[in-house]
């Protein structure tokens, strides 16, 4: 029991201590992947080719005055940026980045924990993210901010549908919600879910981009037309929580789109390529993830915001039938075949 | 809604395509230029600030009259050589609009456009040149890092 422990609070804080290094870089690269795309360099000053910047940009964000505007409703205006937080560091709790190992003769998973409704977790916690924005939003007592998080409530509350709908093919296939037996059905059938469930896996993308907040469904932040949205009135290591919370979000949702669709750890072609099995699987994971955050910078140099009308036509009368009649075609084809 | 446009819709046929051209982009040689290490080179006939070369002035005051915004002062005395020579040529930087026009009324050519480009000062005073700095030409503190 007690070694038990030992394993998982290790686990933790190495995924932990990753993770917060992983968001400090991804706002390198998206400056640096957007600045490219725009024919800029980006960041250059700080450091060699303006490595060492995402540190300077923690270092200043944490010796910064923290504001706390007069007439904000004191409790929520500290407790929102938490709430965002928090959630999205938990679904990290169930997410595997690779095969259990042997060390010392104890098996070793590569995950903190392996729960049986794994997906069912990832999806209630991943909804809890709402509360931070609609709070923050709430408790500024500044109508942008307010604006802002009226928006994101019925924003992720109703793309939170279509990416539901998109993950019951998946579940239906592997029959398991534990992320660790859904790669491993992937392994076993030698295919990657990607393959038979693609309407499933540009759905789920789709609507995660929305989830998150992120450019072109980025109406809650909307700079142009709403200053900063919900996070408006925050500075310093508050604001910072509410950016570590979006970034986190990314890195998640493109983790569990990895375990899904993409096949986890698992090295691509085993038929043909076999020797790639030496490579270990937890750079095949973070290859995957770094692939499909790229995606995510790349949506956000191409593509101009959406309307709020075009966001909730595409969402209620594109995705959420589209993604019901893929998870009834996945069954019947299932009952059909079996 | 055409067939063909439904079709264009559902398969991101324009998304994809904005997306293979900022990845075009992505590719691309970049534009940004790193300034204090990299220094512009302006073009053959770019006007920078002004530079005179007082030996050869005969404080004419072509460059006075000729000046479009009247910034340029100019004062003389007689030497024992009975020709004019500059005491004071200040030209003031701040309503300068770079337009060359004293250089080209300049017999002597003794007024010159430059090329150099880097005015910025710390001192309000410090834009109002002189007859040594503009002799000198602007000092440029270099960049050492």
């Amino acid at each position: 029991m007690g070694l038990l422990a030992v394993e998982a609070l290790v686990k933790i804080v190495l995924v932990l201590l990753v993770l917060v290094l992983l968001v400090a870089y991804m706002t390198y690269a998206e400056r640096k992947i957007v600045g490219f795309m725009q024919v800029r360099l980006g960041p250059m000053r700080v450091g060699p080719w303006g490595l060492l910047q995402p540190i300077a940009d923690v270092v200043k964000l944490l010796i910064k005055e923290d504001i706390t505007p007069t007439m904000v409703d004191k409790w929520v205006y500290w407790i929102a940026p938490v709430l965002a937080v928090v959630p999205a560091f938990l679904v990290f709790s169930v997410i595997p980045w690779g095969d259990s190992v042997a060390i010392f003769g104890r098996q070793i998973g590569q995950y903190v924990a392996d729960i049986n409704v794994a997906l069912l977790f990832i999806l209630a916690v991943m909804s809890m993210g709402i509360y931070g924005i609609i709070l923050g939003g709430y408790s500024s007592n500044s109508k942008y901010p307010l604006l802002g998080g009226l928006r994101s409530a019925a924003q992720m509350v109703s793309y939170e549908v279509p990416r539901g709908f998109a993950i019951i093919g998946v579940i239906l296939i592997a029959q398991s919600m534990s992320l660790v037996d859904i790669v491993k059905a992937q392994e076993h059938s030698r295919i990657w879910y990607f393959v038979p469930q693609l309407v499933g896996f540009v759905i789920y993308f789709i609507s995660s981009v929305a989830e998150c907040n992120r450019s072109p469904f980025d109406l809650p932040e909307a700079e142009s037309e709403l200053v900063g949205g919900f996070h408006t009135e925050y500075s310093g290591i508050k604001f910072a929580f509410f950016f570590l919370a979006e970034y986190t979000n990314m890195i998640a949702v493109s983790a569990v789109a990895a375990c899904l669709y993409l096949g986890g750890w698992l090295p691509p072609f085993p038929n043909w390529l076999p020797w790639l099995k030496v490579v270990p699987g937890i750079f095949w994971f973070l290859l995957k993830v770094a692939l499909l955050l790229y995606l995510f910078l790349w949506f956000r140099a191409t593509f101009p915001r959406y309307r709020y009308d075009q966001l909730m036509r595409l969402n209620w009368k594109w995705m959420i039938p589209v993604s019901i009649i893929n998870a009834m075609v996945t069954g019947l084809a299932l009952i059909l075949w079996s | 809604m055409t067939v063909n446009e439904f079709f264009r819709k559902i398969f991101f046929v324009d998304l994809l395509k904005g997306m293979s051209i900022t990845q075009h982009f992505f590719n691309s040689p970049k534009v940004t230029l790193q300034y204090p290490k990299q220094r512009w080179n302006p073009p053959e006939r770019f006007r920078g600030v002004l530079r005179l070369e007082k030996d050869k002035c005969n404080a004419c005051e072509l460059c006075v009259k000729e000046c479009p915004e009247g910034i340029i002062k100019v004062e003389s005395i007689r030497g024992d050589d009975k020709k004019k020579h500059p005491v004071t040529f200040t030209i003031d930087l701040k309503r300068c609009t770079f337009c060359g026009f004293c250089a080209e009324a300049c017999p002597s050519e003794a007024l010159n456009v430059s090329k150099d480009y880097e005015l910025s000062f710390y001192d309000r005073d410090d834009i109002r040149l002189d007859m040594e700095r503009l002799h000198k030409g602007v000092e440029i503190t270099p960049y050492e890092k």
